[in-house]
């Protein structure tokens, strides 16, 4: 089965090389902003990668992130954060797995998004 | 709390009416929680809630139907699934379809997590978080918050999923853009078969190695192909490039994409300036074009370490278009040393955002002119 990418940008070009590129290999659905994505995972989907921009209207990609990390339905899903910001202004939660800065090397984003997939699920904490 | 304006209004409303339902006063909010209450003490500080406590979903479903009625909504509502089977698809559903409860959170508490539990509440949706045995009244407050606000957002914003839907017009566009490409593409490999077999002896004569020179590109949508060249260049050339890298053209110490290229490189055969300058050495991307990988108009392919400089918000637009062996800028700018790269770039952006295949054939039309060069481009 192929697995499932969600890509989350405002830039309608971005969205497109990134379903391009990704989709040559997997299924990718994009949204345009963390709200976006929120529902669509809401909807009951489950994606495999997260890859998302930081700077979006509506919900931007560090509080998109940060839901994500503190929501225990979502905390395993490995988030990668591509973006023109610093590195340095940007908080690592526990599901951030790399952040690449745009431009980004395309070879590169795909080698870890294949390292994500291979990677066996997380133990959970359970009581 | 959040209930709290609503009711009274209603209340008042019905009053007129003589339809008067009276309510307890402590009553205004409740919290709904299905399944086995007993963790509800480490969820909420239990003084002032006041906790339904249904059985099963289909209870549940009865009880916020009668709530309904009366004008009441809960804070939001909590189901153990420990130890119960409940159809949470359905009750999701039930809570979707019903007005006035698509906005209210919705919680799954589980003692014991699995990882295939998780997956299966992941695959129901419409939940807004999980909880665990460890929840403090503090931790569920911040993910109460946080549900809230993602509910009320989402009901502000009408946003849809935005995959980009290409219309039927860009399918016919490709179908007759192909059709042109393999008509044109083909009937000139025939025709020029035998130039290709007189330059191929011409490389092999000159210089040892092979008659191709092949590198990885950078096309449509990324997608990366073989790009033919004759070859014009001495054999390892591309290794010889950081020795060269003084000589560059272009400005590579700015933040601005970094291309390579150099006047008069020393690594070309005198055949290969020959093939360069008439632009015999690009004959054999016709072989690209029949192969699918490119098209005759189209956006440079980008050799990777280029392609790699190009993928901001700004730049992404070339990578929509084809690659084409001619294009905008070629017939444009064509044989100016100078060129910027941002000259070059809008050019690319701007064909992908126009592309169709009346104007391919004008971008066909004008490229002998740009064919024969004054300058060693």
């Amino acid at each position: 089965m192929k697995k499932t990418i969600l890509v989350v940008d405002d830039s309608a070009p971005m969205r497109y090389l990134l379903e391009a590129m990704l989709g040559q290999r997997y299924k990718v659905y994009s949204a345009i902003d963390g709200l976006t994505a929120s529902k669509w995972l809401s909807a009951g989907n489950v994606p495999d990668v997260i890859v998302s921009d930081i700077q979006m209207p509506n919900m931007d990609g560090m509080e998109f992130t940060k839901n994500l990390s503190s929501n225990l339905l979502y905390s395993d899903i490995p988030v990668i954060l591509l973006t023109a910001m610093q590195l340095d202004e940007v908080t690592l939660y526990p599901n951030v797995v790399e952040i690449m800065s745009k431009p980004f090397d395309p070879l590169k984003l795909l080698s870890l998004i294949e390292k994500q997939l291979i990677v066996s699920p997380t133990v959970i904490v359970a009581e | 709390m959040i209930s709290n304006l609503p009711i009274q209004l209603t209340v008042e409303k019905k009053k007129k009416s003589g339809k008067v339902i009276e309510l307890p006063g402590t009553a205004n909010t409740f919290v709904l929680c299905i399944g086995a209450g007993n963790f509800m003490n480490r969820v909420v500080d239990g003084k002032d809630k006041w906790i339904i406590n249904a059985e099963t979903t289909q209870i549940a479903k009865k009880v916020l139907r009668e709530r309904l009625r009366l004008k009441l909504k809960p804070e939001f509502i909590i189901c153990n699934i420990s130890g119960n089977n409940f159809d949470l698809i359905d009750f999701r559903q039930f809570l979707q379809d019903t007005k006035g409860c698509e906005d209210i959170p919705l919680f799954v508490y589980t003692d014991f997590l699995t990882v295939e539990v998780r997956w299966e509440l992941q695959k129901t949706g419409g939940i807004d978080d999980l909880i665990t045995a460890s929840i403090t009244p503090e931790a569920f407050a911040e993910k109460l918050k946080t549900a809230r606000r993602i509910r009320e957002l989402s009901k502000k914003a009408s946003t849809n999923s935005a995959s980009l839907r290409r219309s039927s017009k860009y399918y016919i566009n490709y179908f007759f853009k192909r059709t042109l490409d393999i008509a044109v593409a083909g009937t000139a490999l025939l025709l020029l078969s035998p130039v290709f077999l007189l330059v191929a002896i011409l490389i092999r004569l000159e210089s040892k190695g092979p008659i191709f020179y092949i590198s990885h590109r950078a096309g449509n949508g990324y997608k990366i192909f073989d790009f033919y060249k004759f070859r014009t260049m001495v054999v390892n050339a591309d290794k010889l490039v950081s020795q060269l890298s003084h000589l560059n053209q272009y400005d590579a110490t700015g933040k601005d994409p970094v291309f390579f290229k150099v006047s008069n490189d020393p690594r070309v055969t005198r055949l290969g300036a020959f093939l360069r300058n008439t632009s015999l050495d690009e004959l054999p991307q016709l072989l690209n074009v029949v192969l699918g990988h490119m098209s005759l108009v189209g956006n440079r392919p980008l050799p990777l370490y280029e392609a790699a400089t190009l993928t901001t918000d700004d730049y992404a637009g070339r990578f929509l278009a084809p690659a084409g062996i001619t294009g905008l800028w070629q017939i444009k700018k064509r044989g100016q040393k100078n060129m910027s790269v941002k000259e070059r770039i809008n050019l690319d952006i701007s064909y992908a955002e126009n592309n169709s295949v009346l104007y391919d054939m004008w971008i066909l039309a004008n490229t002998p002119n740009a064919l024969i060069q004054k300058d060693n481009v």
